[in-house]
């Protein structure tokens, strides 16, 4: 039987790990990680569908990924475990989108350029938008749906192990692969230097006429996402700034941003603040490691975690199969 | 609570019924006659009237008669959305995307009414056509951008106005018109015209309907006969129309066909929490009759016959009525 360990139990790590149980039936899955749901990077995320700050991540890839991964929660919205899931289908408003098209014009639904009556009633900050799109799509609370995950693991025959990985090459004499999706935190296990947090703070409120969505994808824009039980309204993205705590003049910029966005705010309960370090990088790093032969990358998904999982964990699962086949595994050759 | 018929001065403005059509022009003649006593007299009171058990979605197909049809949807709508904009907390209106599938024709989801109001309004697409199950079933679909209702909120927020403004309302039933002493009565009893007006037209069309706490729903969805509108705390599922059945106590089997109906076209409503299930009799009238009548030494408005389009209507149809009632004192010269 073969033995693989996924390092890091964030959205990208726990998606991985279901993904070989699934492609890989003869094989031992263990997923180690210092923090698990709801204590994970994606847990205090609204969850909205949407390609976001993937850098220069080659744009095809990038809509494949998104495909698999909108299909997959498409197919958990069919079920009756939806709401208990967190999955919503939603109206999404992105102003000032660039390119347009955008190249995931065929992954969600029906993605219409807005008039500019739609595009004048939304306010902004500073100046005006000057356009936007508007589509049916999804969003996947991790912090509901995570948990179901986690306990289709353990079902499924996973093993979890809390511990802080220092070395990937600790794991190497007891497991036949290694999977690090250490995702912000790979830094410190890698040589690499590119992955950084993109700081981002949230504020939550209650807001129960919010149903919808609506994003400036300018770089100094806000957002407003409804959730189940609160209304998103966000946010920043501060390049290599690791400080969780919630600061002032960030909830300041939330809060005069946000009713911009939506007037109706002016009602809304504040229920809290958070931060979240996404996992930034120029690109995704989903490879082989170039010396470690037993090492495959998956990680710096920057603020699409959500929406690229399922497809970077299936590319990701073809490269454990080729690292077990060179070790000649006999899991994989039986599946072949 | 004042039961006393007695008060009633033969100047008094006198709306008869208290549902949404009755409050909302009872405010509009407030408004149009500053110096003239306007009472409400109405044997229920929110949140007992029909008008409460309706999930409040504004969706223009009713009949409306051809002098007024260019007029009605756009000042009802223009109504709303100002009420949106002062504020969907307190008034009860909050914007609702909604998706309307037929199986049998596009003639079931289009409308020319909500068309021209709607900023968004478009034809759903094929990957749209298969969220409904099954697969294959609903090939005709809408989707747009809409108003819905918290009509017990929003009966409140106009209830509070006109008590604000010195009105009066009086719980009473009465069998006749005769019952009460002033000159001048607004007829919105509704279904209880069929009797106070001797309208043998009005009839009921029975709706049964569950209350329903899922919060993950943020859009509206419609498929043939089942619909499902969220609301700001409770999600309405639909329905029953029963032509010419008085029966106003929930019936089992129509929840039970509601229910399963509903979880097998759309599974992601299976672990709602029903709160509730209630029974509206809907006054069924080819259109809402908005006219003066001279009967027995009293100038009665009628404004009832409204259907399924109550709380959508109101706004216009209230407003036509205290311009007959305007008109009617202008050409009289009757002092006020």
């Amino acid at each position: 039987m073969a033995k693989v360990a996924v390092v890091g139990a964030g959205i990208i790590g726990l998606s991985t790990a279901l993904e070989i149980q699934k492609q890989i039936p003869n094989c031992q899955v263990t997923l180690i990680s210092e923090k698990f749901t709801p204590d994970t990077t994606a847990d205090g995320a609204a969850g909205i569908f949407g390609l976001y700050l993937l850098g220069s991540t080659q744009p095809d890839r990038q809509v494949v990924w998104a495909k698999k991964t909108h299909d997959l929660i498409e197919s958990w919205w069919k079920t009756p475990m939806c709401g208990e899931m967190g999955i919503a289908l939603v109206s999404c408003s992105r102003m000032n989108h660039s390119p347009v098209p955008p190249i995931w014009k065929d992954v969600v639904f029906g993605v219409r350029e807005m008039s500019q009556e739609e595009v004048a009633e939304k306010g902004r900050l500073t100046g005006e938008h000057t356009s936007g799109l508007e589509m049916l799509t999804f969003t996947a609370e991790p912090v509901r749906f995570m948990p179901f995950l986690m306990k289709q693991f353990k079902d499924q025959g996973g093993e979890i192990k809390r511990a802080k990985v220092e070395n990937f090459k600790d794991l190497f004499n007891e497991y036949d692969c290694v999977v690090n999706c250490t995702g912000v935190y790979a830094g410190s296990l890698t040589l690499d230097k590119k992955i950084k947090p993109l700081r981002g703070q949230v504020m939550r409120v209650k807001a129960p006429w919010i149903k919808t969505v609506t994003l400036d994808d300018l770089d100094d824009g806000n957002y407003v996402i409804a959730n189940q039980e609160s209304v998103v309204v966000g946010g920043t993205h501060q390049d290599g700034d690791w400080d969780r705590t919630p600061r002032e003049e960030d909830k300041q910029f939330i809060r005069s941003g946000g009713k911009c966005l939506d007037p109706s705010l002016k009602d809304s309960v504040e229920v809290g603040h958070w931060v979240g370090l996404r996992p930034g990088r120029p690109e995704v790093r989903l490879e082989r490691d170039g010396m470690d032969k037993k090492l495959v990358h998956n990680y710096g998904h920057g603020g699409s975690g959500i929406t690229v999982f399922q497809g970077c964990a299936e590319e990701c699962v073809d490269l454990v199969k080729e690292v077990l086949q060179e070790q000649n595994i006999t899991a994989v050759q039986a599946k072949l | 609570m004042n039961t006393n018929l007695g008060s009633i001065k033969e100047d008094d403005l006198v709306v008869v019924g208290c549902g949404v059509v009755g409050i909302t022009t009872a405010l509009f003649l407030q408004e149009r006659f500053p110096n003239s006593q306007v009472k409400i007299v109405s044997g229920k009171l929110s949140p007992e009237t029909i008008s409460d058990v309706a999930a409040g979605i504004f969706r223009w197909t009713m009949r409306t008669p051809p002098e007024y049809e260019s007029k009605w949807p756009q000042e009802a709508w223009a109504w709303f959305q100002n009420l949106y904009k002062e504020s969907p907390l307190k008034t009860g209106v909050s914007k609702l995307p909604a998706l309307f599938f037929s199986s049998y024709s596009s003639e079931q989801c289009e409308s020319k009414v909500m068309k021209s109001v709607c900023q968004v309004y478009r034809k759903c697409t094929p990957a749209e056509l298969n969220l409904p199950q099954p697969a294959g079933k609903f090939k005709h679909g809408i989707y747009l951008h809409t108003l819905q209702i918290d009509t017990g909120t929003y009966i409140k927020y106009l209830t509070d106005k006109f008590m604000f403004r010195g009105g009066t309302i009086i719980q009473a039933e009465i069998e006749s018109f005769d019952e009460i002493g002033s000159k001048y009565i607004i007829n919105c009893t509704g279904l209880g015209s069929r009797k106070l007006a001797g309208d043998r037209e009005v009839l009921p069309i029975r709706g049964q309907v569950l209350k329903v706490e899922a919060p993950w729903i943020k859009t509206a969805m419609y498929a043939d006969d089942v619909y499902i509108i969220p609301g700001q705390k409770y999600i309405t599922i639909g329905g029953t129309r029963q032509y010419n059945d008085w029966h106003t106590d929930p019936e089992p089997h129509d929840t039970a066909r509601i229910w399963d109906r509903a979880c097998a076209t759309f599974p992601c409503i299976s672990k709602a929490k029903i709160v509730d299930v209630k029974v509206g009799l809907r006054p069924h009238r080819r259109h809402p009759r908005v006219e003066k009548e001279e009967s027995n030494g009293k100038f009665i408005f009628h404004n009832y016959g409204h259907c399924s389009w109550g709380i959508m209507s109101s706004p216009a149809t209230s407003k036509q009525v205290v311009d007959l009632v305007a008109e009617h004192f202008n050409s009289n010269k009757s002092k006020l």
